[in-house]
């Protein structure tokens, strides 16, 4: 794939405003919808036999946003993808894509959201090329805008020039293609399972980068549990744990909201010593061994603390080697909200059959 | 394009890209040219089969382009019948499981269309088939015999198709219900194997589908058959099969 300019996806975009154009009712521009949320679900319930894969779901992703669905494996992001998808049905709870009702405007709201689902299926007898027409015919794309467009796109997934049957592809080809035919409608909402989870490390950059040139021109909602990933393109995110947000905001936020309690890393000749004479301080409120006998001491008075470490090393007669804040990552809000499992003890999201 | 159309499009040029093209079709034309053949030759086959049995005698009238359009006819209902539901058990189950389904379902294509549009190409392929079977099992017979009754023969090659057209319809059902494709195809195969079953019981073949899968060998025969109720049976079971997969398919998740 190469990598993502805002040349190649040009047509893509030019052609969000005219699908949006004509998909009103009336064929009049959107207006009333355009202003709503992209999603919103409100107490969505959906389970599994006895298992509760979504247990009240609550969820606004803001129009224009680039929003990272977080959670560990069996969280729910799957499911609720499916369920905004039209692929599976919500036993309770409303939901609302792009201010309309998909139960009863299913088509329409079909026509204005792309999707790639978690393991996309593709016709293997078909070429890159001939499934993107296929899936711009679907959508009703115009023949001379889809013809540019599917050279665009191909462009874009790093297809180009490929003429082999997708039956002969990679699975990062499939992924990268599987996104492509996501953008073919220039959807207003993009739907993105686990986008980056098949990728070589190149392919996932390119992904994102892709994702991220895409920013403020069309909401994209995409489903991880790389963290990285959502730290590097997203602007909002929703953490999900066992069918329920346990946290949404901007990244900024939550970081924000992390530095409450701050963090400093001490490197040290015996950081033992020094972990046991930091513990009893008042400024401390956790010490522990990170990385390479590094210690990370968290504190909620980091003035204290920046004068009590040092103080306490030269009472021991230690060798300070290194002393710095870290800024707090979404890892660190992750981590602090769904806990150091992070889920593993949930079933696989992306078993079929029982999807979560 | 609108996406009926595009999908349509795309069914039948997956038929002419993948095996499908040449299975059915195969099978049907291959029956046709050797039907003739065999029926020709079942006198030799079965004074080779009374030599074999010591003091068994096999009479057996010179044959007839009718004999070649039985034989044609045998090939049709019990092979031609499992092999097109068995294929069309496939059509939704399989894309279904393999991922494909979710893609498509998830544009603007509605599911009764996916279902409609699915049903409606397997059964066009299917009527092509016998068509090319049919045509091969005139020619060779003209050749082999004389034309015979070509008339009755398309009436009881029509019969089949009614007929297969409410097996296909079942079997789409089928496979709009259940998520694994060889439980469909058997599912499917079993009920062609029951209506075969039933044909033979004219109490109930003559008020059900079944009825036609007599009265095709009937018809070929010149021997009264009563058609009106089997057809009627067909159209309404057919319908009701369709619609059945329909509402299926639209409760279900993909």
């Amino acid at each position: 794939m190469t990598a993502c300019t805002d040349r190649q996806i040009e047509p893509v975009t030019d052609r969000t405003a005219a699908a949006t154009a004509t998909s009103a009712p009336d064929g009049s521009p959107e207006t009333a919808a355009s202003t709503a949320p992209a999603v919103e679900l409100r107490g969505v319930v959906k389970s599994f036999g006895d298992r509760r894969a979504l247990d009240g779901l609550d969820l606004t992703v803001p129009a224009g946003s680039v929003f990272g669905f977080l959670g560990p494996n069996g969280a729910g992001k799957t499911t609720t993808l499916r369920i905004l998808a039209g692929l599976a049905r919500q036993d309770s709870g409303t939901l609302r894509i792009l201010g309309h009702d998909p139960r009863t405007d299913g088509r329409r709201v079909r026509g204005l959201v792309g999707y790639l689902p978690d393991v996309p299926g593709f016709p293997a007898w078909m070429t890159a090329a001939r499934f993107l027409r296929f899936c711009g015919d679907l959508y009703g794309v115009p023949a001379p805008v889809l013809e540019e467009r599917v050279v665009s796109l191909l462009d874009l997934a790093g297809l180009e020039g490929v003429d082999a049957r997708i039956g002969a592809f990679s699975r990062g080809m499939k992924q990268r293609l599987g996104v492509a035919q996501a953008l073919v409608s220039a959807p207003r909402l993009l739907m993105l399972d686990e986008p980056t989870s098949a990728l070589d490390p190149l392919g996932r950059r390119d992904v994102l980068e892709m994702v991220a040139a895409l920013r403020g021109r069309t909401t994209v909602f995409f489903s991880t549990h790389i963290l990285a990933d959502v730290e590097r393109v997203c602007d909002t995110v929703a953490i999900l744990d066992r069918g329920r947000v346990l946290e949404q905001a901007p990244i900024g936020e939550l970081r924000a909201r992390r530095r409450e309690r701050h963090r400093l890393l001490a490197e040290v000749d015996d950081p033992r010593s020094l972990a046991t004479a930091v513990s009893g301080q008042a400024w401390a409120d956790d010490v522990e061994t990170a990385d390479r006998g590094v210690l990370a001491i968290t504190t909620r008075d980091l003035a204290a603390a920046q004068r009590g470490v040092p103080e306490t090393v030269a009472r021991l007669g230690l060798e300070l080697r290194r002393l710095e804040t870290d800024e707090a990552s979404l890892e660190d809000v992750f981590v602090d909200l769904v806990g150091r499992d992070g889920g593993r003890a949930q079933p696989d999201d992306t078993t079929r059959g029982e999807r979560s | 394009m609108s996406p009926s159309r595009a999908f349509t499009r795309q069914e039948l040029d997956q038929i002419v890209h993948t095996w499908r093209l040449y299975v059915l079709p195969g099978l049907l034309f291959f029956f046709g040219l050797t039907s003739p053949v065999l029926a020709a030759l079942m006198p030799e086959l079965a004074e080779y089969a009374a030599g074999e049995t010591p003091g068994a005698v096999i009479e057996i009238p010179p044959p007839t382009a009718v004999d070649a359009y039985v034989q044609f006819l045998g090939n049709l209902q019990q092979l031609g019948s499992l092999v097109a539901v068995i294929i069309g058990a496939g059509v939704i189950a399989a894309e279904v499981r393999n991922g494909t389904a979710a893609l498509i379902l998830a544009k603007p294509l509605g599911r009764t269309q996916y279902v409609l549009t699915k049903t409606a190409v397997h059964f066009l392929l299917t009527v092509l088939a016998a068509l090319l079977g049919t045509a091969a099992c005139v020619a060779v017979t003209a050749l082999i015999f004389d034309i015979g009754p070509l008339a009755r023969f398309i009436a009881a090659v029509g019969c089949w198709v009614l007929l297969v057209a409410f097996l296909i319809a079942v079997a789409t059902l089928l496979s709009a219900m259940l998520r694994s494709q060889m439980a469909a195809a058997a599912a499917a195969a079993v009920v062609a194997i029951t209506v075969g079953a039933l044909s033979q019981l004219p109490a109930v073949g003559d008020c059900s589908p079944a009825g036609l899968w007599s009265a095709s060998g009937a018809i070929l025969a010149g021997r009264p058959s009563p058609l009106v109720v089997p057809i009627l049976t067909t159209v309404a079971g057919t319908v009701a099969a369709l619609a059945a997969a329909v509402i299926v398919f639209r409760r279900r998740e993909i």
